[in-house]
Order: structure tokens, then C-alpha cells, then sequence
């Protein structure tokens, strides 16, 4: 599990790449939990390169999410391949996460 | 805190001597001596000090010499060391020492500065194997009480069926690590209704089997108030969304069966729906109801489903662990092959689906690990009249 971090035009850029499950969960949250720190508000996470995501890692992503709608702040998720859309789909969350398929689209989402 | 050295040496102006040069160590606390003259004795000494830290020996001694002492100290189960004393360039008694088991040694005439140095070495090396002897002690007391979380874990899922002559059931939860968080459960609401559930807790291990034990009691609880599905997730929902500082949720399906008109009515809590097989054998995918996970979004409102069971229907539960579960090749079973083995099935009965999909699954995986709990509640209609 990898995560790579850019700031652009004051939003996070978070990629995430690999798996992230039950053992890798808490170093995910641990490092989007450093970028928290900075207090920026605005946070897009790209799912393009992760190729997979369990119950361990939706819980950091609705933690995160929390946090941000805390600060009155705001998340977007884009590049959800099919399997992982459905994860998603499945528990319900597509209901609770602003989910873009681009990371354009998502960063104009969060530009306005 | 002190440390307790046993010197073995047959010459008694040796013992007068360490206790001059290390008279400072002594006083204040950091070393403790005991003595004894050759074998024999330094066994009885280590018999009545059971916490020696380290033997200095001589190898020519009376009745047992060095070399029998350190064949002796291995079938100790102490962690002693031992530092052998020798004559200068004696190499084949310290290679002989060294093969049974002596940490170092010295030379005579002894250089005092260069026996404390190795006393310290010495000392420190013990304290490193001490410590992983105490942590593997710690650890071995952990798998202990998580083998008897497990087997908790396992006796409040229930294992006697309802007796209700209208419905057969079986279920398994299999967990990946000892103790899981997945459940099933099932219960009599009144003489005409039986309630099902089935869920998966985020995450695994301990947290995972604590709020596992937490939803299971509140589910159980306010579906027994005998309300409706839908009503009963949004309540229990409210409830675990209450200081849920950690973001934990449950995915679950609650499933009212009237066993009398074969009528379900089922509420979805972001979970996998259940499969219904009819009696030819054909599969139909519960269609999905309104709702998320539970603990996540406080207010949230579930939409009950509604689904018609004839007589000799099956309805089958299941988590995600059976579909997610991985091979070498790193493919997931998924829900396709789930399909196709519940698809080819001759007979229909709930313990051979839940043995057949479970054996269906673990063959997928051959030698890969489980990294996720496998859980599966079938049902079956069969109405007596």
C-alpha cells in the first residue's frame, strides 16, 4: 500500500495505490490523518491506481469524511473502477461520499 | 536491580579476591556473589538460588570440573550464562566450553578490568533473552485468550435451530482470525413469525468482535419488540451512531418470515442481498431496498422489501468474506461462481448448501490464506399442509 500526497491549488490530492485492507488500513489513516493536520478543508482522494478496498478501509474513508464535514470541509472521490464502485454501491455509501469519475471533474467540484 | 553471579573456583583465596575487587558493585546493590567450590556445588547452589544470572567457572575442579558443570547447566531450564576461567592458550577446553554452551571466557591470570567488561556483555546478552522469554510468554497467554474469545464468540451464535416445523435452517460463521465479526442470528418473534439476520462488522479481530457483540444484542433486542424491518434498522442505526468515535459499521440484512403465508419482508443495511432458489433450482437475486450501513448516518431510513417464499423455497445469506475470498492467482471467488455452484445444485436442503458453497469456496482458495470471515444463513419453507 502506497499514498501520494499533493497539495494543488489549496485542495489534498491523495492517491492511494494497492490494497488497502485490515493490515493496511491503519497507515492509511495515520498518514491522510497528517495531511488532516493542515487543515486545508478541501480533499480529493484518487482510487485510480488501488485494486482493492475492505470493510478496514471504508471506515478510514468515513472517519476521514467526518472530520472534514467537522471543519465544515469538503471530499470527493474519483477514478472508482467497477469492483470497488460496487463495494461502495453495495453498503450504501455511494449515498454518503461525492463520487466523480475524473479527477477534473472532481477537482471543479471542489473548486467552487 | 541486582544481579546474582555464582563464582566456581576450588582456590579460596579467589572468592576473597572478587569480593575485594568488586566491593563497590557490591555495595551498591548492582552485584550479589555466590560461591562454590566445583560442580557439585555450583549445582546445589543453583538449586537453592533459582535466579542466578551468571556462572564464572574454573575448568580443573575436584569431583566436577567446569566442563560437566556447562553439560549439566544445558538440561537446566534457566536461562543462566556461563563464562569459563582457563589457562592461557588452553584452546581445546575453550573450544570444548564454547561447544557446550559457554557464553565467553577469560584467561588466567585474570585481568579484572577485562572480567568486568565481560560480566556487563554478559549480563546485558541475559537481559535480551529474558525479555523475549517474557514477551513470549505474554504473547502465548494472548493466543490463549483470544482462542477462548473465539470459542465465546462462537457459543452466543445460536446453534439450536427454531423448533418450527415450517422452516429448516442452517448457518456457519467461519472466522479468519480466532475471533471474527461477522454474526447470524435467528429467533421466534410470535407463533406465525421468525426473525433472521445476518451481518459483517468492519474490519476484523478484537474491535471487530466487540462491536459484533454490541449489534448483535441491540438487533436481537429491538427486533424481538416484534416492530417492523425497516423500523427496527433505523432504530438500532440511531443507537450505534451514538459516540461511534471510531467509525465502526455493520452491514446486515433482517429478514420477517410469516410462516404461515411463506410471506418475507427484509430491510437491507448495506449489504450483499440474499438469493432466493426455487424448486427447479433457478436463482433470483433479492432486489435491493433503500439503506446503508448501520452506524454510519445518524437518521437514515430503510424501505422493507418484500418477497413470496412457495413451499420447498430456499433463501441464502451470505458476507462479502465468501466473495472476496482469494486464490493464488489472486482472483476472488465473486458472486459468479457463487451463482454457478448454488445454480448446479441437485439437492436442496439448507446444510448441503452451506457445506457445498463453504467447500466450493475453501477449493477456489486451495492453499491462499482467509483474510476475511465467511458467514451463511440458508433458510428453507416447508409449509406442513
Amino acid at each position: 500500500m502506497l499514498i501520494e500526497h499533493e497539495v494543488r491549488d489549496g485542495i489534498d490530492i491523495i492517491s492511494l495505490i494497492g490494497r488497502i485492507d485490515a493490515q493496511s488500513a491503519p497507515g492509511v489513516n495515520q498518514e491522510i490523518g497528517i495531511v488532516l493536520d493542515d487543515k486545508r478543508g478541501k480533499m480529493l482522494i484518487d482510487f485510480k491506481e488501488l485494486d482493492y478496498i475492505s470493510s478496514s478501509g471504508l471506515r478510514v474513508l468515513i472517519a476521514v469524511s467526518k472530520q472534514l464535514k467537522a471543519v465544515r470541509g469538503s471530499l470527493v472521490l474519483c477514478n472508482l473502477d467497477k469492483k470497488i464502485y460496487e463495494v461502495f454501491d453495495v453498503s450504501g455509501f455511494t449515498a454518503i461520499f461525492d463520487i466523480s469519475t475524473t479527477q477534473e471533474e472532481a477537482l471543479s467540484m471542489l473548486g467552487d | 536491580m541486582v544481579s546474582k553471579i555464582l563464582v566456581v573456583d576450588d582456590e579460596p583465596d579467589f572468592e576473597a579476591l572478587i569480593l575485594q575487587k568488586f566491593r563497590r558493585k557490591i555495595r551498591k546493590n548492582d552485584f550479589e556473589f555466590f560461591f562454590a567450590r566445583n560442580g557439585f556445588e555450583a549445582l546445589e547452589q543453583l538449586k537453592a538460588n533459582g535466579d542466578i544470572d551468571m556462572i564464572l567457572t574454573d575448568i580443573n575442579m575436584p569431583q566436577m570440573d567446569g566442563l560437566t558443570l556447562l553439560e549439566e547447566l544445558l538440561k537446566l531450564p534457566c536461562l543462566t550464562k556461563a563464562v569459563v576461567v582457563s589457562a592461557y592458550g588452553d584452546m581445546d577446553n575453550i573450544r570444548t566450553a564454547m561447544n557446550r554452551g559457554a557464553f565467553d571466557f577469560i584467561t588466567k591470570p585474570i585481568d579484572f578490568r577485562d572480567l568486568e567488561l565481560t560480566i556487563d556483555k554478559t549480563l546485558s546478552e541475559l537481559l535480551i533473552l529474558q525479555k523475549g522469554r517474557k514477551a513470549r510468554e505474554v504473547l502465548s497467554a494472548m493466543q490463549q485468550e483470544m482462542e477462548l474469545a473465539g470459542r465465546l464468540q462462537q457459543s452466543i451464535l445460536p446453534h439450536s435451530y427454531p423448533e418450527c416445523r415450517e422452516v429448516s435452517v442452517c448457518a456457519q460463521m467461519v472466522p479468519a482470525k480466532d475471533i471474527g465479526g461477522d454474526f447470524y442470528d435467528f429467533f421466534v418473534i410470535d407463533d406465525d413469525h421468525l426473525g433472521f439476520i445476518i451481518a459483517d462488522v468492519s474490519g476484523k479481530g478484537v474491535t471487530a468482535a466487540i462491536f459484533m457483540g454490541v449489534s448483535r444484542t441491540l438487533l436481537r433486542f429491538t427486533a424481538l419488540q416484534g416492530t417492523s424491518v425497516d423500523k427496527v434498522f433505523s432504530h438500532v442505526n440511531n443507537l450505534l451512531c451514538v459516540d461511534n468515535d471510531l467509525c465502526m459499521f455493520v452491514t446486515a440484512i433482517y429478514a420477517i418470515l410469516n410462516v404461515k403465508t411463506g410471506e418475507l419482508k427484509y430491510a437491507n443495511g448495506g449489504h450483499d442481498s440474499p438469493m432466493k432458489i426455487a424448486v427447479d433450482g433457478s436463482i433470483e437475486i433479492l432486489p435491493r431496498t433503500k439503506g446503508i450501513a448501520l452506524g454510519v448516518m445518524e437518521g437514515v431510513e430503510f424501505e422493507a422489501g418484500r418477497v413470496m417464499l412457495a413451499p420447498g423455497e430456499l433463501l441464502y445469506f451470505f458476507t462479502d468474506g465468501m466473495l472476496d475470498a482469494e486464490n493464488e492467482a489472486h482472483e476472488f471467488y465473486e458472486v459468479r461462481r457463487l451463482i454457478d455452484f448454488l445454480d448446479g445444485q441437485d439437492q436442496l436442503t439448507p446444510t448441503s448448501l452451506v457445506k457445498g458453497a463453504y467447500k466450493s469456496v475453501t477449493d477456489f482458495v486451495g492453499n491462499g490464506p482467509q483474510f476475511d470471515d465467511m458467514t451463511q444463513l440458508v433458510i428453507q419453507y416447508q409449509p406442513t399442509e
